[in-house]
Formats: structure tokens, C-alpha cells, sequence
């Protein structure tokens, strides 16, 4: 018996070493692409005018993109990708420049370069900051910190800039395409986390939701109800037949615009997103249920009543158990719709693969690279998933059944 | 003595097609009664009437005095004194052959786990099946799936057992050891009706034999009365044709 699951084990281990091993080395890859706030210190020995000359001077003099003369914020800093210019003065006050590390070499002599300003364009005097090491893809980032001195006569004052240069994006389609999978790949790996948490949740509760409406939806009154329980048995079989219509004739796209920017539901899009997935699957799952509940021979139902159970005992003991089991396969196959169809929660701001992708596909704007790494992640994961379930299918003897997609 | 079962002017139709008419007929305890009668006289219809697996349009069933179908009788209870074995056994796919004869017993008459199991295997011991009681009913071969069926029902001690065509669905070579068993239950003094093809089992064990012609009781007696001397030209037929 044991023996029958070890290649079962053996294969699953496989897989979870090879999502360890990603999020492992995931960090060491790159460095995040989240920026950290910037770090500032400032050092300064003056006081009175002349320090807050010099305060301003700090708070407004930030480094350039020499290329295209692109002001560089405090997160553009950390994706330095080409050469910098640090500007040498700020009205009285005379910048010094210096850098901790090789990756950025600071030429001895200034150079002018003219840069957009509230005042239009003006003319600068900068030192210019050479990329001089470039980190390979696997390196992600070298990191350096600028080191500026404010001077206005004897009074100075010293501020910090902590940048990287990251590897560049290679301008060719397949260079393009290995880079944005390595240097992104926690990115990715996250967005696999959620969309696998999400879909694998998503129909696990759907499952228990679609139990509890297949029950409700095959109530029926008979002759010996009292009037109020024959009531009851309508309006929940009612109810359930309503669910199953709604969620099954409304895309999830609306449900979850609905339910999240319609009623702010949970107060948080991801909770809101695996109710969504949830009550979504529960309604293509009890129709699973209930065509796999019809197709029992009706004497299991009738030798479990001459038996004296009653309906919810045949239900409960008899029925569920057998067509739980038929459904299986149908049932798995739903999670792996799951996989590919919680991509449109993205539209409530869920960072999911898709969603992901997007992001990362933004920061270079090299959309095709990035849609073909997540396509072909997609396609991993699906493919994988399926390769499991019919392993543990064939496990506990399920017959193996392809099913079309929900949409 | 009183009847077990009083059945008084039964009818049964489904949709315009009126299945049973006017049906009476008293089961007395201890009695083995056999219907026969040819494919679609109403012999199934009569059985699943009496724990009501179908609901009849018109008249009463007793049991033991209790009306079937006034509103407040429980059914439930009452189908728990009653067993009954169907031609295509239905035993349950999804539980083994001791959880097919303890589940009514646990869930129904709430009696506990250890209890139910041993009740249980000495029944299936009265049925020959003690050996696979841990096995898949699908494991099983006809005759043992049937015979284990029987046993599910006397899990439930009930008063009566109703057959209907308990051997039909068999290969001829497993008839034999199902109707062993029913006549050993038969001597034993189980109240059994037994809807059957069988006339062998019928003339040697029976005590009345019913024969059912388009939804009524043509004629009822004693085997040796039914088989030896019917009245009716339709019975003589039926027999004709059958032995
Ligand atoms: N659920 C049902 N719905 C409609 N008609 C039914 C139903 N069950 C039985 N009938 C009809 O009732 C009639 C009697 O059926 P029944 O099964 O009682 O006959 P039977 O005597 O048991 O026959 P057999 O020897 O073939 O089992 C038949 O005409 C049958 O078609
Ligand atoms: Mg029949």
C-alpha cells in the first residue's frame, strides 16, 4: 500500500524542492525591485544662513540621467542602467562627489549639460559618473553609495545617496526574454504563490460551498411536509438554483468588480478575490455535483431509505461520498481553471502571476518578453497541476476524464 | 392472531396508467406469502407500496394496526421494521460489506459502533458471508453481493422482510445459494413476501402463494391450491407458460 505512493512522493518532492530552490535563490538573484525610502545623512557644521543654504541645496540637488538628462528620484537611483552627472553647484554652494564603490567612477573634470527646470532649460556644470562594473543578469544590482559635500565657504555639509546599477535589459528578443525571467523571478515567484494560494483555496472552499448548495438545490417537498417545511425546501432549492444561474452566467471579471468596487467587500481585494474564486467555483462545482448525483442508480437512495435513513442521512452516508468521488476528476479540473482564471483578479489589484507580469512588463514597457515568460509559466503550472491530480486519480482508481473549460 | 401487514383497497396509478387496483391482502406473522404473476401485473409496484418507496393514490396499509400513510405515522421507524432486497442488490459502492450492514443500524436505530459490527458479522455468519466482510461489494460475485443484502436487512432485526426477485439478476449457478439462505430464514420464522419467478421456491416454501394479473389479486391459496388446482384460465396460463 505504502509502496504504491512513493513515486506519488518522489514526484512531489521534486516539485517542492524546485519552488524552494526558486525562492531560495530568489533574493540572491536581484535585489528588490521595491526601493527602499531614501537614505539621506546628512553632516553638517554650519549654522544659521548659511545652513539653510545648504539644507536647500541638498533637499534640491539630485543626480541626473546623463543620457537623457531624466532627474534620478531615489528609486530610479537604484535601477541606474548608464552613466550619471552629478551637478557640480547649486547657486553659491560648491557639490564634491565621491563613491564608495567601482560600479560608478566619478571623472575628475566637470561637463555641461543642459536640463529641463521649473525656469525652462539651463545649463548645469556636472561631474560625470561612469557605469564602470555592470552586475551580469544573475547578479541583479551592484550597489554603491554617492557621498556629496555641500560647501558655501567654510561651512559644509555632507549628504548620502544610496544607489545600484542594475543589469541592463539586452535589446534582442531572446536576451530580453532570459532576462526579464532571472531578473524578475521573485517577482513571478510571488505572483505564483498568490495565484496557486488563491485557486487552491479558492476551490477548496468552493468545494465545501457547492456541498452545502447541491444539498439545497436537490430539496424537494413531498405529501408528508408540513407546509412551512415544504416552504423551506423551495426557497432553498430555489435559492440554489439562483446562485448556480448568477455565478454561472456572469463573467468573473464583473463579479469581482462587483463585489470589490461595488461593495468594498472584506475591506481587502485579496480576501475579496479568494470570495470571489470561491463563490465562483461553487457554482460550477455543484453542477458538477448534482449531474454526478443523477448519475447514481437511484436503488443506492432507495435501499438506503428502506434502510429508515432519511433523506439527509442518504445524502450524508450514501449519495455525496459516491458522487464526491466521480467528480474528482472534474473537481481538479477546476482548480486548474483556477489557475489560469484568477488572472482577472487583477482588475480588483491583486498581485497575482498576471497581474505581476504586468508590473514587470511596465518597468522596461518590453511587453512581449514579459507575456511569454508568464505564458509559459502558466502553461508550467497547469500542466504540472493536471500531471498530479492524475496521479493521485489513478491512486484511488478514478477514472480519468478530460473536461472543457468553464469559459 | 392479527396481521403483521392489512393491505385494504390499494391503488396505485402512475400518470393514466393504473397499476394496482383495489389490492387487499393480509400478512399474518411468521408467514411466508409469494407473488407471482407475469411482467407488469403489479408485483413490484405492491411491494414498494408497502414501505412506501412508492406512494399509492388510494386506500390503507396496516402495520400493526399503525395507518402507512396517515400524516404523523413516521415512516422512517417504520422502515426500519421492515427489510427489503432488491433484484439488483444495491448494496452501497461506497463502504464495505460490514459498513453496508452497520450503517443503518448506527445512523437509524443509534445502537453503538462495537455493537452494530458484531450484530453485523453474525449475520452475514447466518448468510455465509462472514469471510468477506472486509471486502468491496464490487468484489463480490452476485449471489455473495445478494446474500450480503440479506444480512444488511436482518442487521436491522426487522419484523418482516420483503423480497423482490431476489434471484432474477443471478447467473443460474448462484440462484441456488441465495434461496438457501431464504429458506433457512423461512424456517427460522422470518415473516417474508417474496415477489419471485421461482415456482420451486415458491411451491416448497411458501405458505400462500398470490398470483397478480393487470393490478389485481386474480387468485391467492396454498401452493398445492395455485399449482395443482388454479381456478382461474389466466393462472392456468401463467403456469403453463412458467413451468
Ligand atoms: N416509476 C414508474 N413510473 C411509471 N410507470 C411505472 C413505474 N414503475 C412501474 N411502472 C409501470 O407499472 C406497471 C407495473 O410495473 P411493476 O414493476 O410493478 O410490474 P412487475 O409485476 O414487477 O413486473 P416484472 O415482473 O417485470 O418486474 C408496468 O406497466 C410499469 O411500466
Ligand atoms: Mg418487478
Amino acid at each position: 500500500m505504502i509502496k504504491k505512493f512513493i513515486p506519488l512522493f518522489k514526484k512531489l518532492i521534486v516539485f517542492a524542492l524546485i519552488v524552494g530552490f526558486i525562492y531560495a535563490l530568489a533574493p540572491h538573484l536581484l535585489t528588490s525591485s521595491e526601493a527602499d525610502n531614501h537614505q539621506t545623512t546628512f553632516i553638517s557644521d554650519a549654522s544659521g544662513e548659511a545652513m539653510e543654504q545648504l539644507t536647500l541645496a541638498a533637499n534640491s540637488v539630485n543626480p541626473y540621467h546623463f543620457g537623457n538628462k531624466q532627474s534620478l528620484t531615489p528609486n530610479r537611483l537604484k535601477q541606474v542602467t548608464s552613466d550619471i552627472a552629478l551637478p557640480a553647484a547649486f547657486g553659491e554652494v560648491v557639490i564634491t562627489w565621491s563613491s564608495s564603490s567601482t560600479a560608478i567612477m566619478i571623472e575628475a573634470t566637470t561637463s555641461t549639460i543642459s536640463v529641463a527646470s521649473p525656469n525652462g532649460l539651463i545649463q548645469i556644470e556636472v561631474y560625470k559618473g561612469i557605469v564602470s562594473e555592470r552586475p551580469n543578469v544573475f547578479e541583479g544590482s551592484k550597489p554603491f553609495t554617492l557621498t556629496a559635500v555641500f560647501a558655501l565657504g567654510d561651512a559644509t555639509l555632507i549628504k548620502t545617496y544610496e544607489g545600484a546599477v542594475v543589469a541592463q535589459m539586452p535589446s534582442d528578443f531572446w536576451g530580453g526574454f532570459v532576462y526579464t525571467f532571472i531578473r524578475y523571478i521573485s517577482l513571478f515567484a510571488e505572483g505564483v504563490a498568490t495565484t496557486l494560494g488563491l485557486s487552491l483555496t479558492g476551490t477548496i472552499i468552493g468545494f465545501i460551498i457547492a456541498l452545502i448548495l447541491v444539498a439545497l438545490r436537490l430539496l424537494k417537498p413531498n405529501s408528508r411536509d408540513q407546509k412551512s417545511v415544504a416552504f423551506l425546501k423551495k426557497f432553498g432549492s430555489g435559492f440554489a438554483k439562483v446562485y448556480i444561474t448568477v455565478f454561472r452566467g456572469t463573467p468573473m471579471i464583473v463579479q469581482a468588480s462587483f463585489f470589490w468596487y461595488g461593495l468594498g467587500l472584506f475591506g481587502d481585494a485579496l480576501l475579496c478575490g479568494l470570495f470571489v474564486v470561491s463563490v465562483n467555483t461553487a457554482a460550477y462545482i455543484a453542477e458538477i455535483l448534482r449531474g454526478s448525483i443523477g448519475a447514481i442508480d437511484k436503488g443506492q437512495t432507495e435501499a438506503s431509505r428502506s434502510l429508515g435513513m432519511n433523506s439527509i442521512q442518504t445524502m450524508i452516508s450514501v449519495i455525496f461520498p459516491q458522487s464526491v468521488k466521480n467528480s474528482m476528476p472534474a473537481i481538479g479540473n477546476e482548480f486548474v481553471i483556477n489557475i489560469k482564471d484568477t488572472a482577472v483578479l487583477s482588475v480588483i489589484g491583486i498581485f497575482e502571476l498576471f497581474n505581476q507580469t504586468t508590473k514587470v512588463a511596465g518597468i522596461h514597457y518590453r511587453q512581449l518578453e514579459a507575456y511569454l515568460v508568464v505564458a509559459l509559466i502558466y502553461l508550467f503550472l497547469t500542466y504540472t497541476v493536471t500531471k498530479i491530480l492524475q496521479r493521485i486519480e489513478k491512486r484511488f482508481d478514478i477514472e480519468i476524464r478530460e473536461l472543457p473549460s468553464s469559459n | 392472531m392479527n396481521p403483521i401487514i392489512r393491505i385494504i383497497d390499494l391503488k396505485k396509478s402512475f400518470g393514466n396508467n393504473e397499476v394496482l387496483k383495489q389490492i387487499n391482502l393480509d400478512i399474518y406473522p411468521g408467514e411466508v406469502q409469494c407473488i407471482i404473476g407475469s411482467s407488469g401485473s403489479g408485483k413490484s409496484t405492491l411491494l414498494r407500496c408497502l414501505n412506501l418507496l412508492e406512494e399509492p393514490n388510494g386506500g390503507s396499509i396496516l402495520f400493526e394496526d399503525v395507518d402507512l400513510l396517515a400524516k404523523e405515522t413516521d415512516i422512517n421507524l417504520l422502515r426500519t421494521h421492515m427489510g427489503m432486497v432488491f433484484q439488483s442488490f444495491n448494496l452501497f459502492n461506497n463502504k464495505n460489506v460490514l459498513d453496508n450492514c452497520t450503517l443503518a443500524p448506527i445512523k437509524v436505530l443509534k445502537i453503538d459502533k462495537k455493537a452494530a459490527e458484531a450484530f453485523a458479522l453474525s449475520m452475514l455468519d447466518q448468510v455465509g458471508m462472514k469471510d468477506f466482510a472486509y471486502q468491496n461489494p464490487n468484489q463480490l460475485s452476485g449471489g455473495q453481493k445478494q446474500r450480503v443484502a440479506i444480512a444488511r436487512a436482518l442487521a436491522m432485526k426487522p419484523k418482516i422482510l420483503l423480497f423482490d426477485e431476489p434471484t432474477s439478476a443471478l447467473d443460474p449457478e448462484m440462484v441456488g445459494e441465495v434461496l438457501e439462505v431464504m429458506k433457512k430464514l423461512a424456517k427460522s420464522g422470518m415473516t417474508m413476501v417474496v415477489v419471485t419467478h421461482e415456482m420451486g421456491f415458491a411451491k416448497e416454501v411458501a405458505n400462500r402463494v398470490v398470483f397478480m394479473d393487470g393490478g389485481v389479486i386474480l387468485e391467492s391459496g396454498t401452493p398445492d391450491e395455485i399449482f395443482t388446482m388454479p381456478k382461474e384460465e389466466r393462472t392456468k396460463n401463467f403456469l403453463k407458460r412458467v413451468l
